[in-house]
């Protein structure tokens, strides 16, 4: 059995209003990534597949694995001007 | 044609006034302004948020701009590309900055390239002390990426669309920095953004200014900048977040 990880979310910006909240709290009882997490959290919303990930305020790859008491923050990709 | 850029090594009364406030900061004083005088930048994307970067710039002291873009001046572009007014509409973009900016400061020197910028290009940026991409696209922010890590020069990126944007400083003029492409390799569908979205002026404005500042802070080594460093701004709930980057040793580009 698995200890429970607590894991805090952040949403940012854009992603902030796609998923209706700015944050959420959750506790995971399996080792994810972070964007196995963002597929879970976005897996019954028609969201844009890109997103960038930081995690503890740094930014981090798509296959980063979380910790107990992390905090992952999802935030759009901005290329416009 | 090569031009000279001023020597202030003397500020005259008229340079004492002109640029009193800035004088009177501890962070510039006297010498900074003397040193903005020997400085030049180069500003690719005269749009939201070239105007407000060429505007501040020009009445900052810089010694010399280059201006690189082959647009027209729209309509749909006076809302947030405040350099423009109704009767610029339908003239090149390039033209009518230098003209602007030469009404605010007639000391700046001026280059302008009314052009594309591309790799084949990317030689107006060898005697460039930064370069800033105030651009639309990530197609056109890869090769600036790409020529300002072959030229060795600091880039100061910002981006704006709907109510959101981001602005980094990469050191591309040194070694095991984080370079755009660290950032953005991963991204696939790039293209999304731009021509269809909207976007609320004044994000522009404000993401452009902290682009002016950021190289201001640089080219006169005060304060912390926003190196190795993104900025997210959220205008929407007024939100501000800084996240640290660190060079991915797997990115094509600079390693
Ligand atoms: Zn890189």
């Amino acid at each position: 059995m698995h200890k429970l990880m607590k894991i805090h979310v952040k949403y940012f910006a854009s992603v902030r209003d796609l998923m209706g909240t700015e944050s959420k709290d959750l506790d995971i009882d399996k080792s994810l990534s972070v964007y196995e997490l963002w597929k879970d959290l976005t897996a019954k919303l028609n969201v844009p597949k890109d997103v960038l990930i930081a995690v503890n305020h740094k930014y981090v790859d798509k296959d980063f694995k979380l910790n107990d008491g992390d905090e992952v923050a999802y935030f759009p990709p901005v290329t416009g001007g | 044609m090569k031009e000279k850029l001023r020597n202030k090594i003397n500020l005259s009364d008229k340079d004492l006034l002109a640029y009193n406030k800035h004088i009177l900061l501890e962070d510039i004083q006297t010498e900074g302004i003397e040193i903005l005088a020997t400085k030049h930048i180069v500003l690719i994307g005269l749009g939201g948020l070239g105007c407000p970067i060429a505007q501040y710039l020009a009445t900052s002291g810089l010694g010399k701009l280059s201006i690189i873009d082959n647009d027209i001046i729209e309509d749909t572009n006076l809302q947030r590309q405040i350099l423009y007014t109704s009767s610029d509409i339908g003239k090149n973009k390039v033209d009518t900055v230098e003209k602007k900016l030469k009404t605010l400061n007639s000391d700046l020197v001026i280059q302008k390239h009314n052009i594309k910028f591309s790799m084949h290009s990317s030689n107006l940026l060898k005697d460039a002390d930064l370069v800033i991409d105030a651009t639309d696209n990530f197609s056109t922010r890869s090769i600036i990426n790409k020529a300002t890590i072959k030229y060795k020069k600091p880039l100061i990126m910002g981006a704006a669309e709907k109510l959101e944007g981001q602005v980094s400083v990469f050191r591309n003029d040194l070694i095991n920095r984080p370079c755009y492409n660290c950032l953005y390799a991963d991204v696939d569908d790039k293209e999304n953004s731009c021509m269809d979205q909207g976007v609320l002026s004044m994000l522009t404005g404000i993401i452009g200014n902290i682009q002016a500042l950021e190289s201001i802070k640089l080219l006169l080594n005060f304060g912390d900048t926003l190196e190795s460093k993104l900025l997210l701004v959220d205008v929407k709930n007024i939100n501000f977040r800084t996240i640290r980057i660190s060079k991915d040793p797997k990115c094509t580009m600079c390693n």
